[in-house]
């Protein structure tokens, strides 16, 4: 069972409109391994903070568009923060 | 499956393999009733000299394997490799900890030194395959 990271992500959809990158390509731009930048697409692993700038600095948009972090419902189908 | 992954599992089945056959010798050692430290002493210098060279020809194997990939990204070190090691690093910590507590305990009431040393070593083995189950589960699984 692949335990999931509450962190979601766009990378697969942003290497595709960025020239259909490949997994390894973008791993050698941001210096970590391939099995990295898969797991973190899968959700398995959520990267440092200076990994994370790095892929939006290589897909060249905002971090925001890179990864999401979905406000979490309580019971009544509120978000906390709201 | 990246390089440090495969030697994960190859130091893994090194030490199932080793201790396993350490415990069965130390098994028949207690059935026959040679329970004389020196009866280990070769027994733990065998183990030793074993897991050394079984981890080693491993590697010589996975590295003839992945020869072709020699160099490519898979092969490097990176944060989430880190992260890996220090949190089965920790259980490994604990879990020996564990272990050297309970020997003190029974070392308190007056446990021979054959059974303080094989309970060390146990602990020592089951440690380390605690650790290294830990890294593969955080391999597949995930962090």
């Amino acid at each position: 069972m692949v335990k999931k990271t509450r962190i979601t992500n766009d990378i697969r959809t942003l290497r595709f409109m960025t020239s259909e990158m490949t997994q390894a390509e973008l791993a050698k731009r941001v210096g970590v391994t391939r099995q990295t930048v898969i797991a973190i697409e899968q959700g398995r692993y959520s990267p440092s903070l200076e990994v994370a700038f790095q892929m939006a600095e290589v897909f060249n948009v905002p971090i925001e568009e890179v990864f999401q972090y979905p406000k979490e419902n309580n019971e009544n189908g509120l978000s906390e923060n709201s | 499956m990246s390089f440090w992954e495969k030697s994960t599992l190859a130091v893994l089945a090194g030490i199932v393999l080793v201790y396993g056959w350490y415990g069965m010798q130390v098994m028949a050692l207690v059935s026959s009733g040679d329970t004389d430290l020196s009866a280990i002493k070769w027994l733990i210098f065998v183990t030793i000299v074993a897991l050394i060279i079984i981890v080693v020809a491993a590697h010589i194997v996975i590295a003839i394997l992945e020869k072709k990939h020699f160099g490519e990204i898979d092969d490097g070190y990176d944060e989430r490799e880190q992260l890996i090691e220090h949190r089965s690093n920790s259980t490994h910590t604990y879990t020996l900890s564990a272990g050297v507590v309970i020997t003190i305990g029974f070392a308190l009431y007056d446990a021979s030194m054959f059974t303080i040393v094989n309970m060390l070593v146990g602990f020592h083995a089951v440690a380390d395959i605690v650790k290294l189950s830990a890294k593969l589960i955080a391999y597949r699984r995930g962090m």
